[in-house]
């Protein structure tokens, strides 16, 4: 499987890379990752390229060949897509709410992608710990049965890797993000991405939705 | 950690892991993405097995080698690691080194930068292995690398001469699993320190240089048969019938292209892999152009395996313009040169047309409006105050500058050359001597940080001093090599390893390069800084003058810790605000942002530090410090 987290400096990407790497291990599968570094503490993009189960890998996903795209920020997300594949899944932090403009929506029906987002940055602020919002996402991406693991899996793995001052609250951030959608009153949605575009916008009412511009 | 069991581990660390398991006793080295994580590893890997190692944070690459050199002179296993560039500065010492020869195993590892992600050139080691008559290692893997640096270290023992491993930033960055446990008992493989007297060889003169060239010769002669045992061939090469294509790789692309043949159902296209590519395996490399009608090449960061086949009619490579010349071979690009050849040869149909998708790609990132991300200096950091003072101070100045954080301070319109390390002192004399000749007199104000200087600053200096050049230096000194991920400098009282060092202060070396005028100033008082800049260039154009230092000291704060630093953030005071925008744009703080909505600036409280600098840089006063936020 390939994963590709994509996101900006500060955001916790190396310490879910690392967390999704360890649960690979523990599964006893090949793990390849190779992420981004250097100018990334001074505001730069950061990109974690994750391979599990491929005895060999190289160290990088081709263009075109991931299977799941997390962005941990809206526009890094977006500015990655290339790389997911046709069929290929996509979990997005909200942000201004860009998943929706009808010419992502073009590009993510044609290639037959599902597409989510989920307002991680404002969950985890509204529980007055924004460093979770990483983990928020994760646990979306696990409610949605996008991951390799079960929420279990990832609790202990968070266990075993989280600082102890955190420990609570990283827990908490999971949670959260696990029982996104189901507060949210939706099942894992079936929609196609077309479906999705032209359907009003799941948002937590704190921002517009960005229409077409 | 005594039990064997498997881990994830960086491409660095599996290095550090490989020359640790091969006995290595000194490993040392100097900081630079990609290479600066080997030796922090080799020495909490060294700490938690209970292993010999002396270890050190070098002043520059050259003493690193000289460094680890030595040791491998005396009989101990040695390990010198720097990146790309800095085997420039430690060229001199690897050309001599080759000819006299190793008692030790020794090994320089160091590190490519295809891309460039974070160097000032695309060069190739393996062309400067090539020029200095060392052998050249190639690992594709984390595993391999870590597996090589341990034969490393045994060839280069067997054959006495030193050798490379090379890396790069996709193997010294990425990660894979590995078993990972004890290193088997060093003791019965370490010798002794032991230096066998020997003129001729340690201190060998021309004539005897000669000699010592002719037995180099001879040993990597001998090094072929190694060569030839350190290749992989995938697929096979069919006696009568030549295959219309094969792929030679080295490195990363091998794996790449492995991968790529075995994902696209090519299984039937040979591909060979090279792992020593220097001295070269001439009699396999030879069949394998044999077998083949074409053979594409497929390395990086330039083309070595392409020169070394000598067959330029049906070598496909650089020179032929298959492969990129420039920038990383990424997979996709990699997929693009093997589809094209495949093309070429005709093992796959004309191209199918699918451009009208990425053309859908376009136009959904063009209607996300993606904002560019450009690096810049960190919230609250001292380097961004002394560029703005040194704005301030000489708004038409030249700036040559230097390698390090602050090269970011051209966002900042303070740095106006960036050659190597050190050239920001020797540029800075350069420029005067030349605007001299005419009899202009142009304000020069050079920027260099401290482990810059301790590395390649002094000699600048002293020539600078002794040749008359006039013009201010700013040494900006934030305590530490920040950069390469905050690694020590000879400022501190504290070894790469945590033990004590004798401490070599910034003043008294900038003293004894015969600076008479050296004042030094924090760069977070705006005012006093632009004053002491002032001063520094009033003494450096004066009858007397020359070259004036100012040392800009205040900690880094990635470093200290951004936590510790926060003080009261400060507040923009709406009234007082008349959209100038000139704090968001000459001091371009990445926690001032512009407020479109209110038409004035903003502070990004969840970024900004509370160095309260900005509360200097408005001219209106409308940033005030905020009293009663203490957080």
């Amino acid at each position: 499987m390939n994963l590709l987290l994509a996101g900006v400096g500060g955001q916790g990407i190396l310490f879910v890379t690392g967390l999704l790497a360890h649960l690979g291990l523990e599964k006893g599968w090949p793990v390849c990752a190779c992420e981004t570094h250097g100018m990334a503490q001074r505001g730069g993009s950061v990109v974690s390229h994750l391979r599990l189960g491929r005895k060999e890998a190289g160290p990088l996903i081709r263009k075109g060949k991931a299977d799941l795209l997390l962005g941990l920020n809206e526009d890094e997300g977006l500015r990655h897509l290339a790389y997911l594949k046709k069929g290929g899944l996509l979990l997005l932090e909200k942000g201004k709410g860009k998943l929706w403009l009808p010419a992502v929506g073009g590009y993510l029906a044609a290639m037959g992608i599902k597409a989510e987002s989920v307002p991680a940055m404002c969950i985890a602020q509204q529980a007055g710990f924004p460093l979770g919002a990483n983990l928020v996402l994760l646990g979306a991406a696990c409610a949605l049965g996008w991951l390799p693991f079960s929420a279990p899996e990832i609790e202990k793995g968070l266990r075993a890797l989280s600082r102890s001052a955190l420990l609570e609250r990283n827990l908490e951030s999971l949670r959260m993000g696990l029982e996104f959608f189901s507060i949210r009153g939706a099942a894992p949605p079936k929609a196609t991405p077309r479906g999705r575009a032209l359907a009003a916008p799941r948002d937590m009412g704190q921002e517009e939705p960005v229409t077409s511009r | 950690m005594a039990r064997r069991r498997r881990e994830v581990l960086m491409g660095n660390e599996a290095i550090a892991l490989g020359l640790l398991e091969g006995g290595c006793e000194v490993v040392t080295g100097y900081p630079g993405t990609p290479s600066s994580e080997i030796l922090p590893a080799a020495i909490s890997m060294s700490r938690s097995w209970a292993l010999p190692l002396y270890a050190e944070w070098s002043t520059n690459e050259k003493v690193a080698f000289d460094q680890a050199y030595a040791a491998a002179m005396v009989g101990k296993r040695a390990a010198c690691c720097m990146k790309q560039v800095g085997l420039n500065v430690a060229c001199d010492s690897l050309m001599s080194s080759a000819y006299t020869g190793v008692e030790g195993g020794f090994l320089i590892v160091s590190c490519d930068d295809p891309g460039p992600h974070s160097s000032q050139t695309e060069q190739d080691s393996r062309r400067m292995a090539w020029t200095a008559k060392v052998p050249v290692l190639d690992p594709s893997c984390p595993q391999e690398a870590r597996s090589l640096a341990r034969k490393g270290l045994e060839i280069s023992e067997r054959f006495k001469i030193p050798v490379m491993l090379r890396s790069v930033t996709r193997l010294s960055h990425g990660r894979q699993d590995m078993t990972v446990g004890q290193p088997p008992p060093p003791n019965s493989r370490l010798k002794k320190a032991c230096f066998k007297r020997n003129p001729a060889r340690w201190a060998a003169t021309p004539r005897f240089r000669f000699l010592l060239h002719k037995e180099l010769n001879l040993k990597l002669k001998r090094l072929e048969r190694v060569s030839e045992k350190m290749l992989m061939l995938r697929g096979t090469l069919q006696g009568k019938k030549r295959m219309p294509l094969g792929i030679v790789a080295g490195g990363v692309p091998a794996l790449v292209a492995k991968e790529l043949l075995e994902e696209e159902g090519l299984g039937e296209i040979p591909l060979l892999t090279v792992g020593m590519p220097f001295p070269f395996p001439r009699r396999t490399a030879s069949q394998f152009l044999e077998a083949c009608e074409k053979v594409l090449v497929l390395e990086e960061p330039d083309s070595f395996l392409e020169f070394q086949l000598q067959e330029w009619a049906r070598v496909l490579g650089r020179a032929s313009g298959h492969v990129p010349a420039e920038g990383e071979l990424l997979p996709e690009v990699i997929w693009e040169v093997m589809e094209s050849c495949l093309r070429e040869v005709g093992l796959v149909a004309a191209a199918s047309r699918k451009r009208d998708k990425s053309n859908l790609l376009g136009k959904a990132l063009q209607q996300a409006q993606l904002p560019g991300r450009r690096p810049t200096l960190c919230a609250g950091c001292p380097h961004r105050a002394s560029f703005y003072a040194i704005r301030r101070a000489f708004p038409k100045a030249i700036y040559p500058s230097d390698i390090g954080c602050y090269t970011l301070g051209s966002n900042l319109g303070g740095v106006d050359t960036v050659l190597d390390m050190g050239s920001g002192i020797t540029l800075a004399s350069g420029i005067y001597q030349a605007f001299h000749l005419d009899g202009v007199e142009q304000p020069i104000i050079a920027t260099m940080g401290d482990s810059t200087f301790y590395h390649s600053g002094t000699a600048a200096l002293i020539n600078a001093v002794h040749n008359k050049a006039r013009f201010v230096l700013v040494l900006l000194d934030n305590q530490v090599t920040a950069m390469t991920g905050m690694q020590s400098t000879p400022a501190w009282d504290k070894r790469a390893d945590g033990s004590p060092g004798n401490q070599i202060p910034l003043e008294r070396l900038v003293q004894g390069c015969g600076v008479d005028s050296l004042e030094v100033c924090d760069p977070y008082d705006l005012k006093a800084m632009v004053k002491a800049l002032k001063r520094a260039w009033q003494r450096a154009s004066s009858e007397q003058g020359g070259v004036s230092v100012v040392v800009a000291r205040h900690p880094c704060l990635l470093h200290q810790g951004r936590s510790a630093q926060k003080g009261a953030l400060p507040r923009v005071l709406t009234e007082r605000c008349k959209a100038c925008r000139h704090c968001v744009e000459a001091f371009e703080c990445p926690a001032l942002a512009w407020d479109e909505a209110e038409g004035r600036a903003m502070i990004l409280e969840p970024l900004c530090v509370g160095c309260n600098v900005c509360v200097l840089v408005c001219p209106r006063g409308a940033i005030q410090p905020n009293e009663e936020v203490g957080r």
